[in-house]
């Protein structure tokens, strides 16, 4: 079955793309241990984490610029199981414990434009 | 084996130290004002250092609340000790030491955060009656100052939101704090900063949020601080001088923000509120504890109504002075009871 990479863009934070991915690869590798309180979190979502093990996530800068807060950060996450579930993914499994670590401010606002699911 | 923090938005070890502080604040929060005045060289700022130095200690160790908190009194007691076994200290600081050291023994581990808000948010839900939400309390962490500040000039690295539209089971408020530098000014600037969310957000019937408005920002945070004014005393007698004190302090550093939207939203609803103060106590004969009560009980009706937040900026934008003649007569007839909150805002939109 083909990846959906579903991506979503938010204004930057207090958080480089760097800082973020390492905690968001923290949390994947969490997701992985059936036994963990993130493989926990996933089942109170909804989601079944076996199902999960292929998920991909990447975190980069949107653009560069002059002003870093100007610029955006690009939340990519690319999983089997489809767009919705890599947005409950996010929502309630990854961003918790990205804004526990790195803070409330660690993203921006989002931003709603140049979002889509693609194959 | 310790609980998860009550706050679910930090990490352990970060509640930790949060806690081991504020705790220590909160059993010396009737000398936090002194705290805070001489805290800028000599003793006294080496014992903030201190403080904050077994603060992050304890933080590294994985135990309860309780646990916690009797661990790092008993270091900053141990230290306070050596402290005032040196012979240079000047008595004014020796006084404050032997007082802090007094007090601290008996800090206790119970979330003074929730503390505080629970106090708050009671005296906010009698004041709204019916129309309150309520409200739960999130502290949370940022990783910089909120207004990018430093702390000699701004000591407050706090800040805090109310996210809209509530949810299902009611209101959010979140409590934003820089934990490096998180100190005795800072704590004693909460009281202020919940009062503003719990009297301007939890309660607020509007459609929308807009951080430059003038009605949710200024006219109504005007209210906020002069009802934490009248229930700093019910809430903690011993607190109250500091939790005063630093609301002022942080008003005047806030107010004078002109450069940002926010910033002169909050500027033109506190000046409308000081306009009708002083309309009251002209047209009405009321002197001016009274004036401040109708000015604070208006807004709290206004922002029980159910209308687009631009008609209640609209209100506010009117509150010039001299206040137009028909919203004048709108106003009397409020002031004097012949019609309701939301009657005088429809005749100040239809005027226009």
């Amino acid at each position: 079955m083909a990846l959906v990479m579903s991506e979503r863009r938010y204004q930057r934070g207090d958080a480089s793309a760097a800082q973020l991915q390492e905690v968001v690869d923290e949390v994947l590798a969490h997701l992985a241990d059936p036994d963990s309180e993130v493989a926990s979190a996933a089942r109170a979502a909804g989601l079944e984490p076996a199902e999960l093990s292929d998920v991909n996530a990447e975190v980069r800068e949107g653009a560069q610029g002059a002003e870093p807060v100007l610029t955006t950060i690009v939340v990519g996450i690319a999983v089997a199981a489809g767009s919705r579930v890599a947005d409950t993914l996010w929502e309630e499994v990854i961003w918790p414990r990205v804004r526990r670590r790195l803070g409330v401010k660690a993203l921006g606002a989002r931003s709603a434009a140049l979002e889509d699911g693609r194959s | 084996m310790p609980g998860p923090p009550p706050h679910t938005d930090l990490e352990p070890w970060m509640w930790r130290s949060l806690l081991a502080r504020a705790a220590v604040f909160h059993a010396t929060r009737t000398r936090l004002s002194a705290l805070c005045d001489m805290s800028g060289g000599g003793a006294v700022q080496g014992a903030l250092r201190d403080l904050e130095m077994w603060a992050k200690e304890c933080s590294l160790q994985d135990v309860d609340d309780e646990t916690l908190v009797a661990w790092v009194v008993q270091q900053w007691d141990a230290a306070l000790t050596r402290t005032l076994g040196m012979q240079y200290l000047d008595a004014a600081t020796r006084d404050l030491l032997t007082e802090l050291q007094e007090l601290v023994r008996r800090a206790c581990s119970a979330d003074p955060f929730r503390k505080i808000f629970a106090g708050i948010s009671s005296l906010a839900s009698a004041l709204y009656g019916s129309a309150w939400r309520s409200a739960t309390l999130c502290v949370a962490h940022i990783r910089s100052h909120p207004r990018g500040g430093t702390l000699p000039l701004d000591p407050y690295p706090v800040t805090a939101t109310t996210p809209w539209p509530p949810g299902d089971s009611g209101a959010k408020v979140e409590l934003q704090i820089f934990c490096d530098e998180f100190g005795p000014a800072a704590y004693a600037a909460l009281p202020m900063l919940l009062t503003h969310e719990c009297v301007c957000h939890v309660p607020a019937r509007q459609d929308r949020a807009k951080n430059d408005s003038a009605f949710a920002e200024g006219f109504l945070d005007w209210v906020a601080y002069f009802f934490l004014d009248q229930w700093a005393g019910k809430l903690d007698t011993g607190f109250a001088p500091a939790v005063r004190r630093h609301a002022r302090e942080l008003r005047h550093l806030l107010t004078s923000r002109s450069d940002t939207p926010e910033g002169r939203a909050r500027l033109v609803g506190h000046e409308a509120a000081e306009t009708l103060l002083a309309w009251f106590e002209d047209a009405c004969h009321l002197d001016p504890d009274e004036g401040r009560v109708r000015v604070a009980q208006l807004a709290v009706q206004l922002n029980q109504i159910e209308r687009p937040l631009h008609e209640k900026d609209y209100f506010v934008s009117r509150l010039g002075s001299p206040i137009p003649p028909d919203l004048q007569v709108a106003l009397r007839d409020w002031e004097a009871g012949r019609i309701p909150a939301d009657a005088l805002l429809c005749s100040a939109a239809v005027a226009a």
